[in-house]
């Protein structure tokens, strides 16, 4: 046996009985997930973690570092398809200025998808799956502050739509704020995803080392070499019943601001799929998708890669998109930095795995929190544009933050707004 | 002014153009109650379009009192309260008062100008009437007003006390 042998990681995918929800499957620790409608994977434990470095080459070099990883491991697996083998976990700061990113490949991932079930263990970790743990009493959350006063963030709204109006090149750009929150308690990831899932079981609920969220915008999808994104820009309230619901998706139809707003992220999306891929296709009018608290334009975009490119390089290359950032994105990167007076870290970043064939789903990291300890950060983020009015932003961002607080604390969703007057938006 | 508007009416106008008894008698521009305040344009425009400041339709918009109201705000939001949570709560006050003081001016059509109308000797007599029941009222329903939303808050704070 040579030295490279006894180093070589050990990786075994055995088909599984169906465990049933995926999430309460999870022990206590580092938990990992992305799961929709019931099927995806989750993981926890730490086999691996790859360093995730700042700077415009940071994703090209995760991918190289990851599949040398991958390359040396020892795989052996009972069923094939994506999201078998090994598989890692990525979440992405948002700016790539800033460290935090985690690129981290579980020691053991359990998967669901079309009716297979799976469970992958890495360096010999055992293959049994924890029994299903009851939901905990939930913690109640308290408010610490934010990392700028609300006055400040009103404040660069007004500016950056003032300059929207009277200066070129920017059109749009996506301002975010924060919330900070402490609980007497430790606060526990899982519950909290379980909820986001129960709430919004149309969104894809992702966890990675202490983030968790629920995004309803896919970024990318790869298959082999399909690739599919699905782009949501432009929304409005549900309504309380079906002929209200209908009323208010007829406006949002016809609402030139969504619409603009709608054209500008599919734009930035193709744009990008353009350079990677051939027949690239967009669909031609935005449908609707109606999730529990609000409908949105929706536009699935396709293309067929040129090359072998995994998921995790091809989020890379999307991000950031129109959608989590502005138009054009330079320049809106640029206000994001001078204004928002907080690092967003991984809040708005691409969030998602990745396997060893280099097939995997990335999401944006949207509606979600960072946990630490008794600690957590909420976000919210609004698309500002010269028509915003920054008090009704500033509303939509309330809103937003008090969905993702009541998530946290397993109280009823709060209405959509107190005064009916915007819905929100995505980010 | 429509011109079918009867003179006491023109006359309980003219009252609610000056100041009232019991209103800060100094009368500012925008950009002097923004001074004094300390108040961002920003801030101001949304204090306006939210309906939290209702300036007269003049040039000089704003009186002293407005001044102490910003200040009072102000204090709150240095206090910690978030403005979006503030400007919410304000929003659902301002309309359950748009409400309640449409209605507190129907009682004052209906049971103090009405009887005097049917009751008054001349016009001169039915405006200064309606003039003096105005100047009373106004401060006097103000009074109660804020007298109730203290009491109010004193009662909610110590039953959320006892609770915990």
């Amino acid at each position: 046996m040579t030295a490279t042998d006894t180093t070589t990681v050990r990786v075994r995918t055995a088909a599984a009985q169906d465990p049933g929800d995926l999430l309460a499957r999870l022990p206590e620790g580092v938990v990992f997930a992305w799961v929709r409608h019931g099927d995806g994977l989750v993981g926890w434990g730490e086999a691996h973690r790859v360093p995730v470095g700042t700077g415009a080459g940071r994703f090209p070099a995760a991918v190289a570092a990851l599949e040398g990883w991958f390359a040396a491991a020892d795989v052996d697996r009972e069923i094939d398809g994506a999201g078998t083998g090994p598989v890692a976990f990525a979440s992405m700061t948002f700016d790539p200025r800033t460290q935090g990113s985690q690129l981290v490949i579980p020691r053991v991932v359990v998967g669901r998808s079309g009716g297979r079930c799976w469970i992958t263990t890495v360096g010999g970790a055992a293959a049994t799956l924890p029994d299903p743990t009851p939901l905990p009493e939930p913690t109640r959350i308290r408010y610490a502050g934010a990392s700028a006063p609300e006055v400040r963030w009103l404040e660069a709204v007004d500016a950056v739509a003032g300059e929207i109006r009277t200066e070129g090149p920017l059109q749009k750009v996506v301002l975010a704020r924060d919330l900070q929150v402490w609980s007497a308690e430790p606060l526990d990831v899982r519950p909290i995803l379980r909820r986001l899932s129960a709430r919004f079981s149309g969104c894809w609920t992702f966890a990675a080392g202490g983030l968790v969220g629920a995004t309803p915008e896919l970024l990318v999808r790869r298959r082999g070499t399909a690739v599919e994104s699905l782009v949501l820009a432009g929304s409005a309230p549900r309504g309380r019943d079906r002929a209200q619901d209908d009323e208010a998706a007829a406006a949002l139809a016809r609402s030139h601001k969504d619409r603009v707003e709608h054209d500008l992220a599919v734009g930035s999306v193709v744009e990008v799929l353009t350079g990677l891929c051939s027949a690239v296709e967009a669909e031609d009018e935005p449908h609707l998708l109606r999730l529990a608290n609000v409908q949105h334009l929706a536009t699935r975009v396709t293309g067929t890669l040129l090359q072998p490119l995994s998921a995790l390089a091809v989020a890379g290359a999307l991000h950031p998109t129109a959608a989590v950032c502005g138009t054009p994105v330079e320049d809106a990167m640029g206000r994001i930095r001078e204004l928002e007076r907080m690092d967003r870290g991984r809040y708005s970043g691409p969030v998602g795995w990745v396997d060893a064939a280099g097939d995997g789903e990335f999401g944006i990291a949207l509606r979600c929190a960072e946990i630490s300890g008794t600690r957590g950060r909420l976000f919210a983020g609004a698309g500002i544009v010269g028509e915003s009015l920054p008090e009704l932003e500033l509303e939509e961002t309330r809103l937003k933050l008090r969905a993702m607080q009541s998530a946290l604390e397993a109280t009823p969703a709060a209405p959509y707004s107190s005064g009916g007057r915007k819905p929100p938006s995505s980010v | 002014m429509p011109a079918d508007v009867d003179r006491s009416e023109q006359e309980l106008a003219a009252a609610l153009a000056r100041p009232l008894p019991g209103e800060g008698a100094e009368r500012l521009t925008r950009e002097q109650l923004a001074e004094r305040t300390g108040l961002s344009p920003t801030l101001l425009d949304v204090a306006e379009r939210e309906g939290l400041l209702v300036p007269r339709d003049d040039a000089l918009p704003y009186t002293s009192d407005d001044v102490d109201a910003v200040r009072a705000a102000m204090a709150l939001l240095e206090a910690g309260v978030p403005l979006s949570e503030l400007l919410a709560l304000a929003r659902d006050h301002d309309e359950a008062m748009r409400a309640l003081a449409d209605r507190a001016v129907d009682l004052f059509a209906r049971y103090v100008v009405d009887p005097i109308r049917g009751t008054a000797e001349s016009d001169d007599d039915a405006a200064q009437r309606m003039v003096d029941a105005l100047q009373a009222m106004l401060p006097a329903a103000s009074a109660v007003v804020a007298h109730h939303i203290g009491r109010r808050l004193v009662a909610a704070a110590r039953a959320r006390i006892e609770q915990q």
